[in-house]
């Protein structure tokens, strides 16, 4: 009785070490979700095919089995696709799925609007091992892509192998490329333990999950919306026919990077700063959440909490369902004009701004990138787009904390459902 | 008797248990540095300044930082300038790009020379202030200078000590170089670990780095990157002035075993928009890498340990190749670069070209050889050029290289002594 007792505890001690052993190669490299490395979900939440921009996605095994991955378009394009969404015209949710496989270190790449064949008599343009056969996307498609790692029979598993990035290229030849973003996978858990649904509950403190929580804030440094451009137009050194100048104040006709910078005129009017080369964001967000079984879209409410150089706090918010891709100065405007929006250059009178998008209690997490585009005085076109990666902080799963690391909302539990068919 | 014996079965067990658990909650430590989150070293790997158009289009490199906690923090921040120089005229930048090219910059029998300055300078940011600035002015005075301007409740960017806030303009134009920030206590500016406990003292800052061209005709060109911050631990060694990063007694988050850089061979034509002619493009790619470690405390290339880099290179064929290429302190160069001569001759036969690969794009892992008392690690970033038959010639982006692992060996930052009041 007593060797059973002990060997019984010896069984959960081994149990207690394996499963320790199995979060720490989790945890030694955090188990947040990353842009710098691979993982087991790999989103790209901005891919567009519109007939002026296409885009070019590259994923990559980077380990040496095998890897398998099941990999979702969702199309947030309006049922007129073409065409601006309104009341009138919705956005759609559409899903379209397909499989792929690649090799040891085998990388790949397609662009969007050609999709990829499986073609053995390949032209240079695929040449390689095919990946599988991937659709094109219609035109005006709009959303993002979602990639899965799975074992070969299909179903969901955690190598964290996985790895993307998207080049948004214009006609005009502009591009614009960014990381896509991987959740890892808890390398502890077999694929039979996962099942159709993942569960983004992985955190440093619940090492048990199975795939990185959501964020729970996210850290975005970008420019006034309509902020002179710094480059272009400030400074002795200016590269460009651009100007920024104030207009009335105590200056007026002086170079200014902030309304500050304007003063006041004898009359105690304050003067404004106003150029001609604004650099102008756009913002993409997708919710961590979808239910890709009965096609139910994410829906989640974000705070905005600006900052302006002056540490002057503004504050916004918005709605993301299924998919946002918007300019700042048109999120949370509600009564407001997109001219006196919280994060135009306009209200915020820095050039430098400081965004923490955190969702409302109870929400899921989001995730996304943003864009920026510059343009000068004499630019023909479209102007020069560049997409970076957003800062995180914290996950949705552990709940917000406050600046003392008190706990002040709930948990909350992201989650993809798959559609069962997809592992079979 | 046999209660006894539970008990202590019991205690050894759960000391068992928590022995395991509190050994690898030591390994919890965050042991890998970040593009995605705040932290407390920040380094930008490339910086370039040619306002003149010396070496192309006019170009400046815009900056944003952010101090993202409720604290107020102040940072330490080194800039390296690695722009080469004739040897026969020091005020002549140059570089080996160049210097293979049909017009040198070197005329006269003189070669252009690798160069390695640092200048620093120190900063305070108050709770959750942004600040932007480019490269070739600097920022001074700041927004919250304490003198004529104050933030929000009367806050300042002045130090604890009354010390002014200011950022300095690049040492020359045209430049080429890096950058490394330290956060530091506002109150003593030696290095700290971050004050916000919702990414577990990690650090505090954030940044990123836009290099804005105009070329001619109107293009304005733009790529943009994050800065990648190294994430304090709990430890500090009570040395102010040198920085252990990964290894024993690391201060920091080591640096990666090996950077995974997904990429277009060079040469490659991209179609896109349904494959009209006027949609295709050439592709190449710039790598730019500087190491983890590095002595800030002095000038002068011969202070700098070279280091080695092991390049394995994939195709879309699982086909595997490899080269090597080393470097001192900063390093930009194009890819089919790496194992030809730099400039165009030979670059159809590098393994890094698509008329030799045979496929469009590449997995290249990087790894830079360990040194007997360092791990001697690196970070970098990756531009693209893609050369259309537009009419608008050229366009740039840039990404963050992932990475994977980390090593048992550290490496160091050694600052120079503050000395700014």
């Amino acid at each position: 009785m007593r060797m059973l007792k002990w060997n019984r505890g010896l069984r959960l001690l081994g149990a207690a070490v394996v499963g320790v052993l199995a979060l720490a190669r989790v945890a030694a490299a955090s188990a947040d979700v990353t842009t710098d490395q691979p993982g087991s979900i790999i989103v790209w939440p901005k891919v567009v095919w519109d007939g002026t921009r296409d885009t070019i996605i590259q994923l990559a095994n980077t380990g040496n089995p095998m890897v398998h991955a099941h990999c979702f378009y969702i199309n947030a394009a309006p049922a007129s696709p073409c065409l601006p969404p309104s009341s009138q015209n919705p956005p759609q949710w559409l899903e379209t799925d397909f499989d792929l496989w690649l090799t040891r270190q085998q990388p790949t790449h397609w662009v969007v609007s050609a999709g990829r064949s499986t073609n053995p008599d390949d032209s240079i343009d695929t040449a390689g091992f095919d990946p599988g056969l991937i659709p094109p996307v219609p035109l005006c498609f709009q959303g993002e892509l979602k990639c899965i790692e799975t074992d070969d029979s299909g179903a969901p598993t955690t190598g964290n192998k996985l790895k993307g990035e998207a080049t948004l290229r214009n006609r005009t030849g502009d591009v614009s490329k960014y990381n896509a973003i991987a959740f890892l996978g808890n390398p502890g858990l077999t694929s039979g333990d996962i099942g159709t649904d993942l569960q983004l509950t992985l955190t440093d403190s619940n090492p048990g999950g199975e795939y990185s929580a959501c964020p729970d804030r996210l850290l975005f440094n970008h420019y006034a919306y309509g902020a002179p451009d710094l480059a272009l137009a400030i400074g002795p050194h200016n590269i460009g026919t651009c100007t920024s100048a104030c207009v009335g104040g105590a200056t007026p006709g002086a170079e200014c990077i902030s309304h500050r910078d304007c003063g006041k005129d004898t009359s105690g009017k304050a003067g404004i700063c106003q150029n001609n080369c604004g650099v102008n964001t756009n913002l993409t967000l997708v919710p961590c959440q979808e239910n890709l079984e009965d096609q139910i879209p994410g829906r989640v409410t974000v705070q905005f909490q600006i900052f302006n150089e002056f540490e002057q706090p503004f504050s916004a918010s918005t709605t993301v369902s299924c998919w946002l891709d918007a300019p700042l100065n048109t999120l949370g405007t509600g009564l407001q004009t997109p001219t006196n929006n919280p994060f135009t250059f306009n209200v915020l009178g820095t050039v430098g701004a400081f965004t923490r998008i955190h969702p409302n209690p109870g929400n899921g997490g989001v995730i996304g990138i943003a864009e920026e585009t510059r343009r000068d005085s004499d630019t023909v076109g479209a102007g020069a787009t560049a997409a970076f990666n957003l800062n995180i902080e914290g996950n949705r799963f552990d709940g917000q904390t406050d600046e003392q690391g008190n706990p002040v909302t709930d948990s909350v539990t992201d989650q993809i459902i798959l559609p069962g068919d997809s592992a079979p | 008797m046999s209660t006894m014996m539970g008990n202590m079965r019991r205690a050894i067990l759960t000391g068992a248990v928590s022995a395991v658990i509190a050994l690898f909650a030591l390994g919890v430590a965050r042991a890998d540095v970040t593009s995605d989150r705040p932290g407390a070293v920040l380094i930008f790997p490339k910086i370039v300044v040619d306002t003149s158009g010396v070496f192309g289009p006019r170009t400046d490199t815009e900056l944003q930082l952010t101090n993202t906690s409720d604290s107020v923090v102040s940072a330490r921040c080194f800039l390296v300038d690695a722009t080469s120089h004739c040897s026969n005229n020091p005020r002549q930048a140059c570089t080996p790009e160049t210097e293979a090219s049909g017009t040198p910059r070197c005329t006269g029998g003189g070669v252009c020379l690798a160069g390695w300055a640092t200048t620093d300078f120190r900063l305070t940011l108050t709770k959750r202030q942004p600040i932007a600035w480019k490269a070739s002015d600097g920022l001074d005075p700041f927004p919250c200078d304490g003198l004529n301007d104050f933030c929000h409740d009367n806050q300042s960017n002045k130090g604890s000590d009354g010390s002014l806030s200011r950022i300095l303009s690049v040492q020359e134009d045209p430049f080429f170089g890096e950058m490394k920030c330290v956060e530091v206590d506002p109150s003593t500016f030696e290095p700290t670990i971050g004050f916000n406990p919702a990414n577990n003292a990690g650090g505090d800052l954030k940044a990123e780095v836009t290099i804005v061209s105009k070329g001619s005709g109107g293009t304005v060109d733009a790529r943009k990157y994050n800065a990648i911050a190294l994430e304090s631990t709990t430890f500090q060694d009570g040395d102010p002035d040198t920085l252990v990063v990964g290894g024993p007694g690391a201060e920091y988050n080591g640096c990666p075993n090996v950077l995974i850089l997904d990429h277009f061979f060079d040469g490659a034509v991209i179609h896109t928009h349904g494959r009209p002619s006027t949609s295709s493009a050439s592709v190449t790619t710039d790598l730019t890498v500087v190491p983890c470690g590095e002595d800030l405390s002095t000038s002068g290339l011969n202070s700098l340990t070279p280091i080695t880099l092991q390049f394995l290179v994939f195709n879309e064929f699982e086909q595997r190749f490899s080269t090597s290429t080393n470097f001192s302190c900063f390093r930009e160069i194009q890819l089919s670069d790496i194992d030809t001569r730099v400039g165009p001759f030979g670059n159809s036969q590098s393994i890094f070209s698509v008329a030799v690969e045979g496929t469009l794009s590449g997995q290249t892992r990087i790894r830079s050889v360990a040194g007997p008392n360092s791990g001697n690690t690196i970070v970098g970033i990756a531009e693209e050029f893609w050369t259309g038959a537009g009419p608008n010639g050229r366009f740039t982006d840039a990404t963050n290289i992932h990475f994977t692992g980390t090593r048992d060996q550290g490496d160091t930052i050694v600052l120079h002594p503050d000395s700014t009041p």
